[in-house]
């Protein structure tokens, strides 16, 4: 080494190294005792990004596990109201094969259409549960019951009967949202699930040589229909048909009169609606202007529709006339066709619960590996930690071991 | 003949010499601790022998010695290692500055661990999906609001200690000014006394080590380098300018920048801007022009995208109290007009339109063709500089354009909202000029914004929107839905959850709802228990509209908090490695210059030793004269 060492320059070099010993003595201690490697970003940039990424994904996963443990408990209610409905429609099935075969009493007739009676009215109390303090069936409504019955009391025996159920609520199926991106319907109103035919709407007045004066939108079942301007009616038929809404709509040329009606192809109540202005519904004779859907239809319109209410109504009164005839016949189907649309959403359902299950299994996975993976980016080493303090307290003692028995010796000591 | 005290003389000479080396290092000794000190050693040559060739020259041998003479005391100093220090210590100034400030960005940011923007985040996403739930349940709502108030306490609370800190910064800068200056005065007076004392033939040692021991700290401030050449005139350059010359020093000014928030630029007193290189102050000028201005602007962008975004799918929603169109953050507009008209350049007179998003009304989907072809323009990126155009063909889907639009310099990034409507939203500006986040110019030579995405009114230079027209916005045929203004300055300060939503949280919008009249705003409600808008709301979480990096507002700030994390550890290991050098540098230099107490003492054995001789043959001397003296008694 050049030149000689000063005793200020020892004691500058053993100051730096002692203080370089202590803060990495530091940072050990702090990573033991806060149980995380990194105390700030700047140690390591690259994990402390990573950490971020897993902690919010984290996070999020369990999020969505609440999510869907609330999403499986209502469709798991769903699919148990419509289980008990299912057994109501099997006891009226087995009700309406007797009564269309063989010959009855008037008082075994009666009897009938009062059981016939009751189980409707369970059936609209079904329609009409609660869930959670608001009702289930209505849609998005929650206003008020979905299914609003209209009594009459028979002046013979003086007991109530029911003879119509109107349908309050709207259309919305309930969504839910399970993972990123994933939705999922669990609950439909209950103009689809209690419906029992398909409806079939022809407007009584006809619309020869329509064209659409206007760009505007029709809403069909909830999806939008874009019609320009000089739109004859085979063009809108067209666009509804490829819609994708379950309905569809033909025109048909009697007489030099061209109607254009529409039908559904799957039991659920028509919804449709004019929007951006437009008036194109209104003017097809469709739609009663100034009112919501669903039950905005002209009243001029010839409507056939049927909820399993209509068919239950019209099954008391078959038995109530001795219409045998009608029991054996449409009524019947009517019921058939209600069982078969509540076992469809049933089976829909249980699909959407399937699937929920394996996502919710999915994110278990994927939680433990996350969880795992968070864990190696930040917590500390307790191992390779305390050895390494171990070390540092080590080289650190014998620094300042040296230190001072080397830097206070001068020539000094010596001269006598 | 030679003098019959020649002897005597020559003993004097020798006890004057070794009294002076005695003393030198006495005070060597003495200053071992002193900062700056360079141990002085005494240079003894022999007096002028004699007899000088020349006509009285006696007869006799010669030359004879005439004893000892101090010749010079000097530095024992290396100044090429001093050079070398001096610029090292720039780099160690330059980096402390710059690791002390982004130490303290790092510890605001509050990662990884505690609670920080993300955490308050997550847990209002969390809050979110509980409306999702139960869109009637009232207390799921006011946990909302408290989530979200959490969010906004946070981002304010960074951003002003942001802000403080910038200030803190400022207040340092112009401190240190005032130092460089006092310090360069001092110098220059040392200067004055050091070449007076040189005309003597002196050499001011002690003054020397003062002058070299204020350059050392200056060095640390500036970037500097010393010229000693001329001795008279000891220049210190800064840049390449002077900053002391011999008697004279130009001092450094700190003016104030009415662009710069008021905060000081670093200038000569005649006004021209100064080359600082390295140095503890262009750190701390870095610190906060830089990296604090960067963290300041990062956050309010995530301010004002997350209020933007919010507010776009929550005025399309309804309340449980059939409310629409309300603001679910406060969106406070820097124009204080209805059509965004604004004073530019403070002249008092509305010299244009200051707008920040706008969207079209035509519904538009990724893969739709644009069907038209032309160009986009949407002016300079800086100031002076060329537009920036997009050109677009009729083959190109929607996503292809926009994809082209972000990828270029344009101040607008492209993004569909939620409902599918093209939207053209205000980057910071890159040039950091002002007005910050407020659309430039928007200007289409063909049909893609007109017809297609229903935006402009018409195409053309003369249908274009430009943010020095006043009423700008009469150029767009989008409703007043979809068009939002340029946020108050420092949107970040301000953010909070909108009077509404506090009065009443029915108000929170989370259904949704159909638009019947055709102007792009639904205005009737799906139902109380619809939780579409709240899902919508839901989808923000992943929705790729952060401006600045097309990400999602998770990565975002991540992005953000990996930039300064980098930043940080490249400032420590820079620190440290200069450190390292200037710490070398120092042990050579006091290899050199330092004083060894063995090495004094043996020197002071050796001095001790020689005046005892000189003093002993002072006395011989002495006894043979008075031999002499008495041989006549």
């Amino acid at each position: 080494m050049l030149g000689n060492v000063s005793q200020v320059s020892m004691a500058n070099q053993f100051t730096f190294n002692t203080k370089k010993t202590e803060n990495e003595l530091q940072k050990v201690q702090n990573q033991l005792s806060s149980g995380m490697k990194i105390a700030l970003p700047s140690d390591d940039p690259v994990s402390a990004v990573n950490y971020m990424d897993y902690d919010s994904r984290l996070k999020e996963i369990q999020t969505y596990n609440g999510l869907i443990q609330n999403a499986t408990a209502k469709v798991d209610y769903i699919d148990g109201k419509l289980g008990s409905a299912t057994e109501i429609l099997q006891r009226l099935r087995e009700l309406a094969v007797q009564m269309a075969n063989g010959i009855y009493t008037d008082e075994v007739r009666m009897n009938a259409a009062k059981e016939v009676d009751e189980l409707m009215k369970e059936l609209v109390s079904i329609g009409n549960s609660y869930y959670k303090g608001e009702p289930m069936f209505g849609g998005t409504f929650v206003g008020d019951v979905p299914f609003k019955e209209t009594y009459m009391t028979d002046p013979k025996t003086g007991e109530e009967y029911l003879v119509a159920v109107k349908y309050i609520g709207n259309n919305q199926s309930q969504i839910m949202e399970i993972e990123q991106n994933e939705k999922v319907a669990v609950n439909h109103p209950g103009n689809q699930l209690f419906w029992a035919k398909n409806a079939l709407l022809i407007p009584s007045m006809p619309s020869t040589g329509y064209t659409a004066q206007g760009d505007s939108k029709i809403v069909v079942d909830g999806l939008e229909v874009e019609i320009k301007t000089g739109d004859t009616l085979d063009i809108i038929a067209k666009k509804i048909n490829d819609s994708g809404a379950a309905v569809k709509a033909n025109v048909f040329t009697q007489n030099g009169a061209s109607y254009f009606t529409l039908e559904t192809t799957s039991p659920h109540q028509l919804s449709l609606m004019d929007t951006n202005g437009g008036a194109v519904l209104q003017n097809l004779g469709i739609i009663e202007p100034g009112t919501q859907p669903p039950n905005n239809l002209a009243p001029s319109a010839k409507v056939y529709s049927g909820s399993i209410f209509d068919v239950l109504i019209d099954f008391r009164k078959a038995l109530v006339d001795n219409n045998q005839f009608d029991i054996g016949g449409k009524i019947l189907g009517g019921i058939d066709m209600a069982m078969d649309n509540v076992l469809k959403y049933r089976a829909s359902l249980g699909a959407v619960e399937m699937r929920m299950q394996t996502v919710a299994d999915r994110l278990g996975n994927e939680e433990i590996y996350i969880s795992d993976i968070r864990s190696k980016m930040i917590d500390t080493d307790m191992t390779k930690a305390m050895i390494d303090m171990k070390m540092l307290e080590f080289s650190h003692d014998v620094a300042l071991n040296l230190g001072a028995r080397l830097m206070p010796k001068t020539l000094l000591d010596f001269l006598r | 003949m030679l003098s019959t005290f020649h002897g005597v003389e020559l003993g004097k000479k020798g006890l004057n010499a070794h009294q002076v080396g005695m003393d030198t290092i006495a005070h060597n000794l003495g200053n071992i601790e002193t900062p700056g000190f360079s141990k002085q050693k005494v240079n003894n040559t022999t007096f002028h022998p004699i007899y000088e060739p020349s006509a009285n020259h006696p007869n006799q041998a010669g030359q004879i010695g005439t004893g000892v003479m101090v010749e010079n005391i000097e530095r024992v100093k290396d100044a090429l290692i001093d050079d070398q220090i001096f610029y090292e210590k720039g780099g160690l100034g330059f980096w402390d500055a710059k690791q002390d400030y982004l130490h303290k960005i790092e510890m605001l940011m509050n990662e990884p661990g505690k609670p920080n923007i993300r955490t308050v985040m997550d847990a209002m996403w969390e809050g979110i999906t509980k409306v999702v739930q139960d869109p009637t349940e009232i207390a799921a709502r006011f946990e909302l609001i408290e989530r979200a108030k959490a969010v906004t306490d946070t981002v304010n609370h960074v951003y002003n200690s942001l802000s403080k800190l910038q200030e803190d910064a400022n207040m340092l800068i112009i401190d240190k000014v005032a130092e460089i200056n006092s310090m360069a005065s001092e110098i220059a007076k040392l200067n004055v006394q050091i070449v007076k004392s040189e005309a003597l033939g002196d050499n001011p040692n002690d003054l020397y080590d003062k002058r070299d021991l204020l350059i050392d700290k200056l060095s640390k401030l500036i970037d500097i380098k010393v010229e000693r050449k001329n001795n008279k005139e000891v220049i210190i350059y800064l840049g390449s300018e002077n900053l002391v010359q011999g008697p004279i020093f130009n001092p450094l000014v700190a003016k104030s920048n009415p662009d710069n928030k008021g905060f000081v630029d670093i200038q000569w007193e005649d006004g021209r801007s100064v080359r600082l290189g390295e140095g503890y102050l262009a750190g701390l000028l870095s610190a906060r022009d830089e990296d604090l201005q960067g963290a300041m602007n990062n956050i309010n962008s995530l301010a004002v995208n997350l209020t933007d975004a919010f507010n776009e799918v929550h005025k399309d929603g309804f309340g449980l109290n059939k409310s629409t169109d309300v603001n679910f953050f406060k969106a406070i507009p820097l124009s204080p007009y209805a059509d965004g008209g604004y004073d530019f350049n403070n002249d008092g007179v509305v010299d244009g339109t200051a707008l920040f998003k706008v969207s079209g009304t035509e519904v538009l989907k990724k893969e739709t063709l644009a069907g038209t072809g032309g160009y986009l323009n949407f002016g300079p990126s800086k100031a002076n500089g060329p537009d920036i155009v997009v050109q677009y063909q009729p083959t190109d889907t929607i996503q292809a354009v926009m994809d082209k639009i972000n990828q270029s310099e344009a101040g607008v990034t492209a993004y569909l909202n939620h409902k599918g409507q093209l939207s053209l939203k205000a980057k910071f500006p890159s040039d950091n000029s002002f007005p910050e986040f407020a659309i430039r110019h928007i200007e289409d030579s063909g049909n893609l914004l007109t017809g297609v995405a229903g935006l402009l009114a018409g195409s053309g230079a003369q249908n274009s929107f430009d943010y020095k027209n006043v009423n700008g916005i009469a150029k767009f045929i989008s409703p007043a839905n979809n068009i939002s203004f340029t946020p108050q300055t420092n949107p970040a300060g301000w953010m909070a959850v909108d009077d509404m939503i506090l009065a009443d949280p029915q108000t929170i919008a989370a259904s949704g709802g159909i638009d019947t009249t055709g102007d792009g705003n639904p205005n009737m409600m799906n139902g109380l228990a619809d939780n579409r808008n709240a899902m919508a709301l839901m989808d923000l979480r992943y929705a790729k509209i952060m401006v600045e990096s097309q990400s999602t507002f998770g990565e975002f700030f991540q992005s953000i908090i990996g930039d300064f994390g980098e930043r940080s550890k490249t400032a420590i290991t820079n620190f440290d490695k200069n450190d390292g050098v200037v710490q070398s540098l120092q042990n050579l230099k006091d290899k050199i210059s330092g004083v060894n107490v063995d090495e004094e003492l043996t020197k002071m054995l050796q001095f001790q030793h020689g005046y005892n001789a000189s003093a002993k043959l002072v006395t011989v001397f002495d006894r043979m004269l008075e031999t002499i003296l008495r041989m006549g008694a």
